[in-house]
C-alpha cells in the first residue's frame, strides 16, 4: 500500500547525501558528453529538450499533458510522444512568448520551471541544472522545431539487465538509446526508473537500485522517449545460504519443479514440506470441481493403500462432470455471458451449456478460441455467437480479445501510446481491423443478430492520420486478406502458430494462478516487456508444453497439480512465512461464493434452489449472473456480474457482511436446521457418538477429527438444552439442535472457508 | 426459545456471561487480531507489512479539520431555485422563453424552450448572517450561521445515474472508488469495531446505481462502504437468529474459538490467512458493539423530538440522522445518508407538492443534526455536507416540474472549521449556470479531502500502472471553505 504517497514535487530524494553528490557529478558528465556528442551546439527538440521535460515531469498526466486540456492552458502531449504538436505549444502558441530567444533567460518556459515566477508545479529545473542549461541554448538558438530526417530512437538497453543483488545492497543502472542512423549515447540520467515491485527494490532518479530486505525476484522499468527496457534482480534471503533447500533432483518431464525449487535456492527460501492427504484429496477437489469432498469419497481417499491414489484422484476430477461446471463457470463470466433482458436467457443457457461441453469433452483450447472468435450464423445454431451479442463495439471486442487470449491490455493505445508499453495506436486499431467485417442483421428473435463475414477488405481508418489501416496483429505483418477470406480466421490462425508469443502463455498464465492463486506474471492477464514474469523460464516452459500437447487443457491441469509445488502444505516454515512469490508454500484462499455456497450444501446435506433449473442444480453450473442478483449470498460473497474481461472482478475480499451472513443468515441456519439435512440425520442416527463426529469431520474438512476436536465436539453433545421455562428440551429436539450448533461451528471456522 | 446450560445448571449468571464473552472474544476475537497484527509488525519485511490491516488509522497529508463526514445525499436532485437561490428575475420572465442570450442549452428531457417556470416561495433572510432561504425550509433556516451555502455547484452528469455516480466517485461512468472509500484508504479507522464507512437510506428505495456509490472501485473492497439500513434491524444478520438466545450464542462461539485455535495450533505463523481474518473478527466484535452504536434507547426524549422522532413525516431521516451521529461519535470515519433513496426529489412534474412533502422530511432532522454536533462539541471535527446530484432548470417541465441541471445548483457545508453564514459563488440571474466562483465536483471533492487532512493530488493508487487519484488530477480546495481565506 502506498496511502498516502506524497506529491512528487521538488527534487528527487536520495538515500544519502554522497550518492546525491556522485549522481549530480555523473548528471553533469553524462550531460556534458551528451553535449560533445552531438557536435552541433543546437540541442535537438526531440532528442534533447523533450526528454529535459519529460525527466522534470512536465509532461505527465497529472500536469501539462492532462487529456485535452493541458494545465492552466499550457499543454504537453503525454510523455513527448508527439514532438510536432509540443513544439507547436512551446514555440508558437500563445503568440510565441513561452520562449524569447533574444533573452533565454526571460523565456516563460525556464521561468516557470526554475520556478522565478509563481508556477503551480513548484521548482522543477533549477538555473544551474544541466537540463536549464539544454533547454536555454535551444532556447537562444530560436527554437528550432523537429528536424526533418533527423535519426530517431530505435531502442534503448539498460545494463545491467539481469543481476543478482544482496539485501540492502545498492547498484547502478546505465542506460544506452540507439538511433536509427546507427548511433547511440548513455541516456541513463534522462531515462526514468521506476521499480516494478517497490516492496523489494527502491530506484531514484538517477538510476541507483537499492535491494530492500524482501527476498525474490524484483524488476525495474526503464523508459526513455516511448522505449522501455527492464533490469531483473534477483534478491537472496540474507544469512539463507545454510537454510538453503537441498540440490534436490527431478525428473525431466518435471519441470515445473526444477524450476521453481531452483529459483528457491536461489533466493535461498526453504519450501514447505508437503501436505498430508486429506488437505490435498481437499485442495484439489476444490481446484479442479469447485467442490469439497463427499464424506464418502473422503474416506474412501483416507483409506486407499494405492501408491498412486493422488494421480487416479486427479483423473477421477477431471473425468467429473464437476470439472467443466466450475471451468465453465470462471469462462463464462470473463466471456460476459451477462443477461440484462429475460429474453436473453435462451441465448446465455445455449452459450454456457457450449462452454461447458467443450471444456468436459476437452475440446482442444485454440479450436475452442477460433469457434468463439470466427462466430457466424444465430445462437441457436452457433452458440458461440452470443459472444458478439455481448460484446458489440469493434473496440470492445478488440480489447477483450488482446486481454483474455492474449494477456495484453491494449486499450489505452486507443488514445495515446502507453509509456510502459510497446503497442502504438497504429498497432491499437490494426489489431481492431481484423473485426471490421463482422457483420450483423437482427432476426426475428428480439435481441438476437445473425452474424456474418461482410464482404470486402477489412480495414479501419486511422483517428490521427486518417489512413486505412489493414489488419495486422501485435507486431505481425499480415498478407493480404481476400474480400471473401473471413479475417477472423487469420487472427485465429495467428494465435494458435507455434512462435505466437502471447497466446499459450497468457493462458497458462491464468492457469497457473487459478492453482497457485497467484500467476507467474501478476496481475494474469498483463503480460508485458515491462511487467516480468517471476519465473520466466517457467512460464516458457508451461506454454511450450501446453502448445505441444495440441492446447490440451486437461493434460495441463493434470500437469499442474502433479508437481509437488503444487502439494506442498499452506503451513510455513522458518523463512518463507513472509513469502507470497515463490512458491515456498501453499497460499490460502476464501472459498469463492458460488464454491462456499456448495460446499456449505453438502456439509449440511441440503440443496440451494435456482429458479427454473432442474433441483440439485450446484451454484458452480449456473449458466449467468442473473441468479447473483437473486441470491443474497452470491451477491455478498462476490461473485461477479460478468460485467469485465477481468478476473478481478470477483471479489475475493472479506468483507462485513460475509461474516454477519455465516454467522447470522436465515438461508444458511435454514441449511443447518434442514429436516432432512446432516445435523437431522444425525440426530437420528443410531451410529455412535465417535462415528458421528468423525462424519461431521469429514463432510467439513475431508478428514478425522484431531483427538482434541472429538473432545470438545462430544463435550457439545453431552451438555443438555434447556428451554426458556428451564426444563430440558425433548431429547430428540435437544439432539438435533447440538448438532446443529457443532456443525455451524465448523462451517464458519477458518478451515471451512479457506482453501489451504 | 431455548438455553444453553453446561451441566444441567441453570441460566448462568450474567458475571459469568459478560466472563465468557471476555474469554471468547481474548481467544477468537481481539486476541487473535492482535496477536496477528504484531506479528507482522514484527516481521521485517514490506511484503508482509503490505498485508497488514489495511483499515489501520494513519495520518493524513496535513492536520486535518474533519474527523469525520456525513454526506447528506437528497437523490433525485433537489431544485436551488425553490430551497437556497432566489432568482427574481425568474418571476419576472415566468411563462416566457428562456432569453437567446442564454445561448444553447440541452437538458436530460430536452425542457430548454419550455417556459421559465417561477418559484412559489417565500424568501426571507435569516440569522444574523442575512442569508437566503425559502419559507420550506424553516429549520434549515435556523443555523444558517452554522452553513455556508454554495450556489455554483457544477457536475457534468445529464442524468442521475451519471450525475450521482460522478458525486460519489468523481467521474460520470462506473469503475471508480466512492469518496467515502478514498478517504478510509487514505486514512483508515480509529474504531476498529464498526464499519469505516457507513451508508444509511430513508427508505428502502434502490439508490440510482445501487451500491456502486458506495464501492471501492478498482480498490480492494475493504475500503468498501458498508450499507446499514435505517430501520430495525439496521445491520442485516447483525442481530442473534430468532430462537438462539445469548449465553448458547455465546457457547457457540467459544465452540468455534475452540475450533479455530486447534487449526492454529497445527498451522502456525498463517499471517496472510490471519490477516484475511480480519472482518470475521471484526464482525465478531460488531456483534458486542454495533447494538450499542445502533440502539436509540438512550437518547433523552428531548433528542428524540429534536430529530422528529415523534412525528411520521421526519421519524425515518431523524433515525439515521441520530444514527450517523452515534456513529461520528464513535469514530467512524464517513457517513453517507440518502434521503429520498430511489431519486425522490427527481419532480419533472409536481414540483410544489414533491419538494413540500419531501423538504418536510429532511429540513427538521438535518438541522437536528447540525444543532446536536454543535451542543456535544463535535462540529468542529465533523463536516456536514447537503446536496444532490444537481439543481434544477428554471425551464418547465411538463408545466408544475423542472428538468435536471447540472451546470449550476447549490450545495452547503457545516462544520470542520468552515466558516458559517456565507455564500460561495453565485449562478446568472436565472440561476441556470454557475457563473461566479464555479465548484465542479471534482473542486468539492477536494475541498472536502482537504478539510480531512488529504491532499487531492498526494493520495495515489496504483492501478493498471497509472497513479490514480480521487479527483481524476483536477480539483482543488476552495480557499474561503477551507479556512484560507475568509
Amino acid at each position: 500500500m502506498t496511502a498516502p504517497a506524497g506529491r512528487r514535487r521538488g527534487g528527487p530524494s536520495h538515500p544519502t547525501a554522497g550518492i546525491l553528490r556522485a549522481s549530480a557529478a555523473a548528471l553533469a558528465a553524462a550531460v556534458t558528453a551528451i553535449a560533445a556528442a552531438a557536435e552541433p551546439p543546437v540541442p535537438s527538440f526531440t532528442r534533447d529538450v523533450i526528454p529535459v521535460l519529460t525527466k522534470a515531469g512536465c509532461n505527465s498526466g497529472g500536469c501539462h499533458a492532462k487529456a485535452n486540456i493541458g494545465q492552466n492552458g499550457f499543454r504537453l502531449s503525454l510523455l513527448g510522444f508527439e514532438p510536432a504538436e509540443d513544439h507547436e505549444h512551446i514555440a508558437t502558441e500563445a503568440r510565441g512568448r513561452r520562449i524569447s530567444p533574444a533573452a533565454p533567460d526571460e523565456s516563460l518556459l525556464l521561468r516557470k520551471a526554475s520556478a522565478a515566477v509563481p508556477h503551480g508545479g513548484g521548482l522543477r529545473l533549477a538555473g544551474d541544472s544541466p537540463g536549464y542549461a539544454v533547454l536555454r541554448r535551444w532556447i537562444a538558438a530560436g527554437g528550432p522545431p523537429p528536424a526533418a530526417g533527423e535519426a530517431v530512437i530505435e531502442s534503448i538497453s539498460v545494463s545491467p539487465a539481469r543481476l543478482t543483488v544482496g539485501e540492502g545492497a545498492a547498484t547502478r543502472l546505465t542506460t544506452t538509446a540507439r538511433y536509427s542512423d546507427g548511433g547511440s549515447r548513455d541516456v541513463t540520467a534522462l531515462a526514468l526508473y521506476e521499480a516494478v515491485d517497490r516492496g523489494r527494490l527502491e530506484v531514484d532518479e538517477e538510476g541507483i537500485v537499492r535491494a530492500r530486505d524482501v527476498p525474490g525476484a524484483a524488476a525495474v522499468m526503464v523508459r526513455y522517449q516511448g522505449k522501455v527496457a527492464v533490469a531483473s534482480f534477483t534478491i537472496p534471503r540474507a544469512g539463507a545460504v545454510a537454510a538453503a533447500p537441498a540440490d534436490e533432483e527431478f525428473p525431466a518431464e518435471d519441470f515445473i519443479d526444477r524450476f521453481v525449487f531452483a529459483r528457491l535456492r536461489e533466493v535461498g527460501i526453504p519450501a514447505s514440506p508437503e501436505c498430508d492427504d486429506a488437505t490435498f484429496h481437499r485442495r484439489v477437489s476444490l481446484d479442479i470441481t469447485g467442490a469439497i469432498p463427499t464424506v464418502e469419497a473422503a474416506a474412501a481417499f483416507l483409506e486407499s493403500p494405492a501408491a498412486d491414489r493422488r494421480a487416479r484422484l486427479v483423473d477421477s476430477l477431471l473425468a467429473d462432470p464437476g470439472y467443466a461446471d466450475f471451468f465453465a463457470n470462471k469462462w463464462t463470466a470473463l466471456l460476459k455471458n451477462r443477461r440484462d433482458d429475460a429474453s436473453d436467457t435462451v441465448s446465455n443457457f445455449a452459450f454456457h451449456s457450449w462452454i461447458r461441453d467443450s471444456l468436459l469433452a476437452n475440446k482442444p483450447y485454440d479450436r475452442l478460441v477460433r469457434e468463439l472468435l470466427a462466430a457466424t450464423g444465430t445462437v441457436v445454431e452457433n452458440p458461440p455467437v452470443a459472444w458478439y451479442k455481448r460484446v458489440r463495439d469493434p473496440r470492445q471486442q478488440v480489447e477483450d480479445v488482446a486481454q483474455l487470449f492474449l494477456g495484453t491490455r491494449i486499450q489505452c493505445a486507443q488514445c495515446h501510446h502507453h509509456p510502459f508499453e510497446r503497442w502504438s495506436q497504429a498497432d491499437y486499431h490494426s489489431l481492431a481491423a481484423y473485426f471490421s467485417q463482422v457483420g450483423r442483421t437482427p432476426t426475428t428473435t428480439r435481441g438476437e443478430d445473425l452474424i456474418f463475414h461482410k464482404r470486402g477488405v477489412a480495414g479501419v481508418t486511422d483517428p490521427r492520420t486518417g489512413a486505412t489501416l489493414r489488419p495486422a496483429a501485435l507486431g505481425r505483418t499480415e498478407p493480404p486478406i481476400a474480400p471473401d477470406d473471413d479475417p477472423r480466421l487469420r487472427l485465429a490462425d495467428w494465435m494458435a502458430a507455434p512462435d505466437n508469443p502471447f497466446f499459450a502463455r497468457a493462458l497458462v498464465n491464468r492457469y497457473w494462478k487459478h492453482f497457485f492463486g497467484r500467476g507467474l506474471v501478476e496481475p494474469e492477464d498483463d503480460l508485458r516487456d515491462t511487467n516480468p514474469a517471476t519465473h520466466p523460464e517457467l512460464l516458457d516452459a508451461l506454454a511450450g508444453h501446453f502448445r505441444r500437447s495440441g492446447f490440451d487443457l486437461k493434460a495441463l491441469v493434470r500437469t499442474i497439480v502433479s508437481s509437488k509445488a503444487y502439494r506442498l502444505s499452506a503451513v510455513p516454515v522458518p523463512g518463507n512465512a513472509a513469502d507470497t512469490q515463490n512458491f515456498s508454500h501453499f497460499q490460502p484462499r476464501r472459498l469463492p461464493a458460488e464454491v462456499l455456497l456448495d460446499a456449505i450444501d453438502r456439509a449440511t446435506g441440503t440443496t440451494t434452489a435456482f429458479a427454473n433449473l432442474p433441483a440439485g442444480t450446484t451454484a458452480v453450473a449456473l449458466p449467468d449472473n442473473s441468479y447473483t442478483r437473486s441470491s443474497a449470498f452470491l451477491k455478498v460473497f462476490g461473485r461477479p456480474d460478468g460485467q469485465s474481461v477481468c478476473e478481478c472482478e470477483r471479489s475475493q475480499s472479506s468483507s462485513l457482511g460475509q461474516s454477519l451472513h455465516l454467522i447470522a443468515a436465515g438461508d444458511v441456519k435454514a441449511k443447518l436446521a434442514a429436516a432432512d439435512g446432516r445435523a437431522a440425520r444425525l440426530a437420528r442416527s443410531t451410529a455412535g457418538e465417535p462415528a458421528q463426529v468423525r462424519e461431521l469431520f469429514l463432510a467439513a474438512f475431508a478428514r478425522e477429527p484431531t483427538p482434541g476436536e472429538a473432545v470438545a465436539a462430544r463435550a457439545w453433545l453431552s451438555g443438555e438444552l434447556r428451554g426458556a421455562d428451564g426444563s430440558p428440551l425433548p431429547r430428540e429436539k435437544a439432539r438435533q439442535e447440538q448438532f446443529e450448533d457443532l456443525l455451524w461451528a465448523l462451517v464458519n471456522s477458518k478451515e471451512f472457508l479457506f482453501n489451504h | 426459545m431455548t438455553m444453553w446450560s453446561d451441566h444441567g445448571n441453570s441460566r448462568p449468571d450474567p458475571r459469568a456471561r459478560v466472563t465468557a464473552r471476555r474469554r471468547w472474544l481474548a481467544e477468537a476475537g481481539c486476541g487473535f487480531g492482535g496477536l496477528a497484527l504484531s506479528a507482522l509488525v514484527a516481521a521485517d519485511s514490506a511484503a508482509a507489512a503490505a498485508t497488514a490491516n489495511p483499515l489501520a488509522a494513519r495520518p493524513g497529508h496535513h492536520a486535518p479539520r474533519a474527523r469525520s463526514v456525513i454526506f447528506l445525499f437528497m437523490e433525485g436532485g433537489p431544485s436551488h431555485l425553490d430551497l437556497f437561490d432566489p432568482k427574481p428575475l425568474l418571476r419576472e420572465l415566468a411563462g416566457r422563453r428562456l432569453p437567446e442570450t442564454f445561448g444553447k442549452v440541452i437538458t436530460a428531457m430536452g425542457e430548454a424552450g419550455s417556459p421559465l417556470l417561477a418559484d412559489k416561495r417565500t424568501w426571507r433572510r435569516h440569522g444574523q448572517s442575512g442569508l437566503w432561504v425559502s419559507d420550506w425550509l424553516p429549520h434549515t433556516a435556523g443555523i444558517v450561521d452554522e452553513i455556508a451555502v454554495i450556489r455554483s455547484c457544477v457536475s457534468d452528469g445529464i442524468n442521475h445515474s451519471g450525475g450521482v455516480c460522478q458525486m460519489n466517485t468523481g467521474a460520470v461512468l462506473g469503475g471508480r472508488p466512492s469518496l467515502g472509500a478514498w478517504a478510509t484508504y487514505g486514512l483508515g479507522t480509529e474504531n476498529t469495531d464498526l464499519p469505516a464507512f457507513v451508508v444509511m437510506q430513508d427508505n428502502d428505495g434502490q439508490v440510482v446505481n445501487g451500491p456502486r456509490n458506495w464501492g471501492s472501485g478498482f480498490m480492494p473492497a475493504v475500503y468498501q462502504g458498508a450499507r446499514i439500513g435505517g430501520g430495525t434491524p439496521p445491520i442485516p444478520n447483525l442481530f442473534r437468529p430468532a430462537g438462539v438466545d445469548e449465553p448458547r450464542q455465546q457457547a457457540k462461539l467459544e465452540l468455534l474459538g475452540r475450533i479455530n485455535r486447534e487449526y492454529a495450533d497445527r498451522t502456525p505463523e498463517q499471517t496472510e490467512l490471519d490477516a484475511r481474518l480480519l472482518n470475521y473478527e471484526l464482525a465478531f466484535r460488531m456483534q458486542a458493539a454495533a447494538p450499542l452504536a445502533v440502539d436509540l434507547a438512550d437518547e433523552t426524549e428531548e433528542t428524540r423530538r429534536l430529530y422528529g422522532l415523534d412525528r411520521k413525516e421526519t421519524a425515518s431521516f431523524g433515525r439515521t440522522c441520530i444514527l450517523a451521529r452515534r456513529l461520528v461519535e464513535r469514530g467512524v470515519r464517513f457517513v453517507q445518508l440518502y434521503h429520498g433513496a430511489g431519486s425522490k426529489w427527481d419532480s419533472h412534474s409536481g414540483l410544489e407538492k414533491n419538494h413540500a412533502a419531501l423538504c418536510g422530511q429532511m429540513d427538521q432532522p438535518v438541522a437536528a443534526l447540525v444543532r446536536d454536533l454543535r451542543r456535544r462539541g463535535l462540529l468542529d471535527s465533523t463536516l456536514v455536507v447537503w446536496g444532490g446530484e444537481f439543481g434544477r432548470t428554471p425551464m418547465s417541465e411538463k408545466g408544475d416540474g423542472r428538468d435536471h441541471n447540472p451546470t449550476g445548483f447549490t450545495m452547503w457545508m457545516a462544520g470542520a472549521g468552515v466558516p458559517g453564514g456565507i455564500t460561495v459563488g453565485a449562478t446568472d440571474d436565472l440561476g441556470l449556470r454557475a457563473v461566479e466562483d464555479r465548484m465542479h465536483v471534482h473542486d468539492l471533492h477536494a475541498t472536502i479531502l482537504h478539510l480531512m487532512g488529504i491532499d487531492a493530488m498526494g493520495l495515489v493508487f496504483p492501478f493498471k500502472g497509472r497513479p490514480e487519484r480521487p479527483t481524476l488530477n483536477e480539483g482543488s480546495p476552495h480557499p474561503r471553505l477551507v479556512g484560507r481565506l475568509s
